[in-house]
């Protein structure tokens, strides 16, 4: 176990390196010397050619790809992640990084902590109710919420939040409390919620016919005891994967609930920092690791947990 | 009988069959078709036996098979129809007979005769070898280049290579394949090879590519009936034949290596190389062109002195041009005259050339005569500059520099709270919604008149402000904080009327403790110059500071700060983004960009800022500045110090959070919270909050609290609007018709400073190529068709664009009401509106003789219909097409066959501006298609081609790779005529906007007091080159065109 663990730690970084090289190279190719010597231009058109170039130059905008890549993981190597120029000058893309993180990751963790046993619940009640009216209700609204996106819902909760008694925007942070959680994490957790219900639900009424089931009810056991002691347990087994994947996916989504209801996260940083014409490449190479290593450490934590939830994976590493 | 043969003439009776069965009830043809039919069938007989004859070849026999089963079918279905009029009588009877004539033909031939034809019918000859017969001539004719392996030719020449193509053809029938690969045998039947050779275009194609990038680029031309092929553009070309069988689809043809080194494949393909240089041409003196003014000169050359020599000149006419024995050509009168030199290239041979002259007698003076005078219109009252902006502007249009379409207004609604010092829009000011008090109570809506705190005046913007440093700032967001947060040495203070109404501005010192003036060095000692006014200029200006400014934690703001700053400024290590403004911009500043740029020798003692005691400091401009110049820019927050000791500290992070920045204006920041919010209160440090110990008459500062919120999302800000959460937004687009037509609000439109115009490619195709390269772009004639122009504007909806963008606003002129222009006086700052003064309006109704009004509205501003005049839109593009006729350019086509005219519109993508200009295409072809003159003979047909990011500027504009293209540019509201520089045509701002107009030739008539005594002159031409510049400053002018002075050494 441990060597299965430590190989897969390896593996996560060379995933890390890799995917940093591609992003860096992704985000250089967007933009060019001229196109920000030509920005630069208008914001003052008494700016000569001459001195755009020398002002660029003396930035470093026309060093080529490679020299910069190089540049870029030295710096790296020695734990020096660069300087951000445009969201704030010259301060530790981290530090600025750590301002936004702990609201990303409230919203992220909230909606996944209610998603589960909310989808847990949805779905034990349409496996046990199955086939009835209240199945067919939950399927109904577990559709709508796979479907439509997040973004959508924020759109929707907020026209009508002032009726709720709710604040349009996120707000500032001597004024903010619990309310200005409720939407996002809302509006991110009706996706994982009805994935989750699906799931359960389709887990559940394929344990509740299986034999050992009705062997647990001939020797005795309630419906209750033989569901949750047997049934259930048996049904978390792939349930652990598919809500770290809820995980992955209320990350990403939350990419644009923030920018659309004004919550300081990560998500909003990385799409200033990756304009065009104003780019800020150490910052979003920054906040591309974050995702990255989050993303990473969720697959890590995946696979680890096949191996605690199912003791046959456990014992085959040991081989 | 061989069975092909036999096929051929059954066809040919199932043609006749056909046609025969189809026709009449004669009865002679009845017993003709009898006839047939019986040889026909007699004919089936015989092949069936054939088919058993055949033996074994599966194919032919099941091909025979089948062109027999359809020849019986196809007699049973005409045998089931007959008609019976007299005309297809007729007709089959010439059928017949020609079906008759045929058959004997066949008969004749022989076997062989036959096989080739059906060989050549079905392109199963091979082509064995391609050769060039007539290539002694060619060496004859052309010189070939040893090095470089290539026949130098000229752009003149044109030469018919003639070929024999060498081919030759297996017919196998009757046997059968064994075998496989390499070693397949044809067995069992006969073998026939036949060779035969072509001579003709028909079996060889030809293609040419370009070596500069292996395309084509129209430079070559070949004639495929003549076989002649001819040359057009200069360059390397490899020019291709190849053998029909080979070459698949022609035009398509690629050397498979690099020319100029490798060989052909004679056999099928044959590669000539050429050189093309241009033929000898006569070139006009470099900038000017064959309009010649009466007296003016212009030095001809040969375009190739390597290669030609010129014997003599002559010229056709000498009363109206002469020319000397080096080639300048002087204008004598007017008139059209052609200009011939006798040439010799290399080889001794002469020829005569010419190049064409059209000397024009100028009916009027032109500005600074054939002396030259120096001209300077900076000093010039209000009404002066509005009419040389006028004409300048109404030139622009008149020569299809831009065709306009919208400016960047917009609607911006408030609260009711909020207290308009102006009614109408105040350039540079706007509407002053913070210049008084909130009305009534002041409450914001959702509030009750018993809440303790009026909120504070809350705004939003989309992005935080990268830096609160000032010499590093990069938005219109962080220019906003600064102006809060930032004092001024000297401000703009509203100006009002009787009624307290703000109607204009006026210049007040704030930090400072008077407004700049002039000064000079008697002895080693800054004295104020004597009897200056607003007209003085001078290098050296004196600024006396307040001895009460006070940073916001109270330290005291001293003369050195503002120095420490200025020398941070024009730090070279720092390289800060705002340094131009120091050393370069409108006022550069003496030796500032040689000690910036690191010049040998030059220390900051030499830049030209000098501390005179702790409060004042003189400033050393490089050219002489009037007050209004110095006032004008050295408003605002930008050259306001830093707090050395907080800056000291770290100089990367000044600015960038609480503890790394200390206000200096009337506003600190209380809250700050990045990527959220920011909240200002009032720095009572500031001295303007007490205004009686300050002594002072200023409006501002008013209202104490304000608020900035990060919104990302537009609509979300709308929500927080009506909400009561927010006291401004910007109505966006979606939701722009609700709120146009909603009453109870209050909302101001603003007129936008960027006016978006499609910019005309109107360069000649020689002038393309020779500024872009030769291929870049194919220009469109008719785009150098003046009445087109007027088309192309008349023919512009920016009404229903408007309906389509709904936040920006359609216009038909270059300038919007954002526009002020700026005159001082001895005394005082005149001001006006561009748009409203009297000359403003004229470019409109029209300021040249000729010229067409721009709209029909009686008004003169035409803000109707913008423009908008289909009938003379369709007049104009009438007259265009015409004139391309007559020279020419075009022919009208036929309604099968019509001439194609093509633009292409580029512009920005987005669903808007797509929307926009789908909508502009879509006017534009109903327009111009189907008109009375020329139907559907001639077909125009506009493209909108949208560019991603900025592309339509850098991809489109600035390589020259355009028709039509979108560009939005403004410049300072109050000085409107700076960003016509991007127009004059020898690019001096960098920023390339003029394509084809000429700038430089003195076309624009007007009458002006050149000489300073009160009264106008006379009209005089000027070219646009020369207004712009005395416009701003001393200009020397000649002939009506800028010059360089005569040196003084004369």
């Amino acid at each position: 176990m441990i060597r299965y663990t430590l190989k897969r730690i390896v593996l996560m970084f060379v995933t890390l390196f890799i995917i940093l090289t591609l992003c860096y190279i992704l985000i250089q190719l967007t933009t060019s010397f001229e196109k920000r010597v030509t920005v630069y231009r208008m914001s003052d058109p008494k700016l000569t050619q001459e001195d755009a170039e020398a002002y660029g130059r003396a930035h470093g905008w026309d060093d080529p790809i490679p020299v910069k890549y190089f540049n870029w993981l030295k710096g790296i190597i020695k734990g020096d992640w660069g300087v951000s120029v445009v969201k704030e000058v010259g301060q530790n893309p981290w530090v600025i990084l750590t301002r936004f993180i702990p609201f990303t990751m409230s919203i992220n963790i909230w909606s996944l902590i209610i998603s589960v046993p909310l989808g847990f619940l949805f779905g034990i009640i349409a496996a046990l109710r199955k086939n009835k009216p209240l199945d067919y209700l939950i399927s109904f609204f577990v559709i709508i919420f796979i479907s439509v996106p997040s973004f959508v819902f924020v759109t929707f909760l907020m026209i009508n939040a002032t009726s709720m008694g709710l604040p349009i925007q996120f707000r500032a942070a001597d004024q903010a409390n619990w309310k200005d959680y409720v939407i996002p994490i809302m509006a991110l957790s009706f996706g994982p919620i009805a994935t989750l219900t699906r799931y359960t639900r389709a887990e559940l009424t394929e344990v509740l016919t299986s034999e050992y089931l009705l062997l647990a009810r001939t020797k005795g056991l309630n419906k209750f005891q033989a569901t949750v002691r047997h049934a259930l347990r048996n049904s978390m087994v792939p349930l652990v994967p598919l809500i770290i994947g809820n995980f992955i996916s209320i990350m990403f989504g939350s990419l644009v609930i923030e920018r659309i209801y004004g919550v300081k996260g990560v998500g909003g940083i990385l799409l200033e920092a990756i304009s065009e014409t104003n780019p800020d490449h150490d910052l979003a190479m920054a906040a591309l690791a974050f995702y990255t290593i989050i993303g990473l450490a969720t697959t890590l934590v995946v696979d680890l947990s096949y191996g605690i939830v199912d003791p046959r994976i456990r014992m085959g590493a040991r081989k | 009988m061989n069975p092909l043969r036999k096929l051929f003439v059954l066809l040919l009776l199932f043609v006749v069959g056909f046609v025969l069965v189809g026709c009449g009830s004669d009865k002679e043809l009845k017993k003709q078709i009898d006839e047939l039919k019986e040889t026909i069938a007699s004919l089936e007989t015989e092949l069936n036996s054939l088919k058993d004859a055949l033996g074994t070849n599966e194919d032919e026999l099941e091909a025979a098979n089948e062109v027999i089963q359809e020849i019986e079918e196809d007699l049973a279905e005409a045998l089931s129809q007959l008609s019976s009029t007299e005309s297809d009588l007729e007709e089959t009877k010439k059928a017949l007979e020609e079906a008759k004539k045929k058959l004997d033909e066949l008969k004749n031939k022989s076997l062989e005769e036959l096989v080739l034809d059906y060989l050549y019918n079905n392109n199963l000859f091979e082509t064995v070898e391609l050769e060039w017969t007539n290539e002694e001539d060619f060496e004859e004719a052309f010189e070939f280049d040893e090095d470089e392996k290539v026949y130098i030719v000229e752009t003149e020449d044109t030469f018919a290579p003639t070929f024999k193509v060498k081919t030759e053809a297996t017919y196998r029938t009757g046997g059968k394949w064994e075998g496989e690969g390499d070693t397949q045998e044809y067995v069992g039947g006969i073998e026939l090879f036949y060779e035969k050779e072509f001579a003709d275009f028909d079996y060889v194609g030809f293609d040419y590519l370009w070596l500069d990038t292996y395309e084509h680029n129209n430079g070559v031309f070949f004639d495929a009936e003549t076989g002649t092929v001819s040359f057009v553009l200069t360059g390397y070309y490899a020019l291709v034949f190849y053998t029909n069988d080979d070459a698949g689809v022609a035009g398509t043809a690629t050397p498979a290596y690099n020319a100029l080194d490798g060989e052909g494949d004679p056999a099928k393909e044959l590669i000539i190389y050429v050189k093309v240089l241009p033929g000898a041409a006569l070139v006009y003196e470099s900038g000017k062109s064959g309009d010649l003014f009466v007296g003016e000169t212009n030095k001809l050359s040969i375009n190739d002195p390597d290669r030609f020599t010129v014997v003599s000149y002559s010229s056709s006419d000498p009363s109206i041009a002469t020319v000397d024995e080096n080639g300048e050509v002087t204008g004598v009168a007017a008139g059209k005259v052609e200009i011939s030199a006798v040439v010799r290239d290399n080889e001794n041979n002469e020829k005569i050339i010419t190049i064409p002259f059209t000397v024009v007698k100028v009916e009027g003076k032109l500005a600074g005569g054939s002396e030259g005078k120096i001209y300077n219109f900076k000093y010039a009252d209000l009404e002066t500059k509005a009419k040389i902006l006028a004409h300048m502007e109404r030139y622009l249009i008149n020569q299809g520099a831009s065709i306009p379409v919208i400016n960047n207004s917009g609607l911006v609604i408030y609260s009711e709270r909020v207290n308009f010092i102006a009614d109408n829009y105040v350039p540079l000011m706007g509407y002053g919604p913070t210049a008084l008090p909130f009305k009534g109570n002041g409450t914001a809506k959702g509030r009750t008149p018993e809440d303790p705190e009026d909120p504070p005046y809350r705004m939003w913007t989309s992005a935080d402000p990268s830096t609160l440093n000032h010499l590093a700032y990069a938005d219109s967001i962080e220019s906003d904080f600064l102006s809060f947060l930032a004092g001024q040495l000297f401000a703009f203070d509203w100006k009002l009327d009787e009624e307290g109404k703000g109607v204009g501005w006026e210049v007040k010192p704030e930090m400072a403790a008077r407004l700049a003036y002039p000064v000079q060095l008697t002895g080693n000692q800054w004295t104020e110059v004597e009897d200056w006014n607003g007209l003085t200029t001078s290098k050296a200006w004196k600024f006396d500071l307040r001895q009460d400014l006070k940073w916001e934690n109270g330290d005291p703001i001293k003369a050195d700060d503002f120095i420490f700053t200025y020398q941070e400024a024009l730090n070279p290590d720092r390289s800060y983004r705002r340094a131009n403004l120091w050393y370069g911009s409108s006022l550069p500043i003496e030796n500032a960009k040689d000690y910036y740029d690191k010049k040998e020798g030059v220390t900051w003692a030499d830049v030209g800022i000098k501390k005179v005691d702790d409060y004042s400091f003189v400033v050393i401009f490089k050219d002489p500045a009037m007050q209004w110049d110095v006032i004008y820019n050295w408003s605002g927050f930008m050259f306001t110090p830093v707090h050395r000791a907080t800056y000291e500290r770290d100089p990367a992070k000044y600015g960038t959070d609480k503890d790394h920045f200390v206000a200096s204006g009337p506003y600190k920041i209380d809250y700050w919270e990045k990527g959220k919010q920011y909240r200002f209160t009032k720095n009572d440090k500031y001295f303007l909050w007490n205004k009686e110990a300050a002594n002072v008459e200023v409006r501002r500062p008013v209202l104490e609290n304000f608020c900035y919120t990060i919104v990302k999302d537009a609509n979300a800000a709308l929500e927080l609007f009506e909400n009561g959460e927010l006291d401004v937004t910007s109505v966006p687009a979606s939701a722009y018709d609700k709120y146009a037509t909603m009453s109870n609000i209050q909302k101001k439109t603003v007129p936008g400073a960027t006016s978006f115009r499609l910019t005309i490619n109107k360069m000649t195709q020689a002038e393309s190529d020779a500024k872009f390269g030769k291929g870049a772009w194919q220009t469109k004639p008719i785009l150098q068709e003046p009445d087109f122009w007027w088309a192309l504007y008349f023919g512009l909806d920016r009404q229903g664009v408007q309906q389509i963008s709904k936040t920006s606003t359609g216009w038909g002129s270059y300038f919007t009401y954002a526009y002020a222009i700026v005159a001082p006086t001895e005394d005082s700052i005149e001001m006006q509106t561009y748009r409203e003064t009297e000359w403003g309006k004229k470019v409109y109704s029209g300021i040249y003789d000729d010229d067409v009004p721009l709209a029909q509205d009686p008004t003169g501003l035409g803000d109707g219909d913008l423009g908008f005049n289909p009938e003379q839109a369709k007049t104009s593009y009438v007259k265009a097409v015409e004139s391309m006729i007559d020279k020419g350019i075009i022919t009208v086509g036929t309604e099968q066959n019509p001439t194609k005219i093509t633009i292409e519109i580029a512009h920005f993508d987005g669903t808007t501006q797509e929307a926009i200009y789908a909508y502009v295409v879509q006017t534009y072809n109903e327009l111009f298609n189907n008109t009375k003159e020329f139907g559907k003979k001639i077909v125009f047909e506009a493209v909108s081609a949208p560019q991603p990011g900025m592309d339509v500027y850098y991809v489109k504009q600035m390589t020259g790779q355009f028709d039509l293209a979108l560009a939005g540019i403004s410049g300072g509201t109050l000085d409107p005529a700076g960003f016509m520089e991007c127009f004059c045509d020898d690019n001096r701002s960098g920023l390339f906007l003029n394509h084809g107009l000429d700038s430089h030739n003195p076309n624009i008539l007007i009458d002006l007091d050149v000489d300073g005594d009160g009264v106008d002159d006379g009209p005089m031409y000027w070219s646009f080159d020369a207004l712009y510049s005395a416009y701003y400053g001393e200009t020397f002018v000649k002939n009506g065109m800028e010059a360089t002075p005569p040196s003084s050494g004369n």
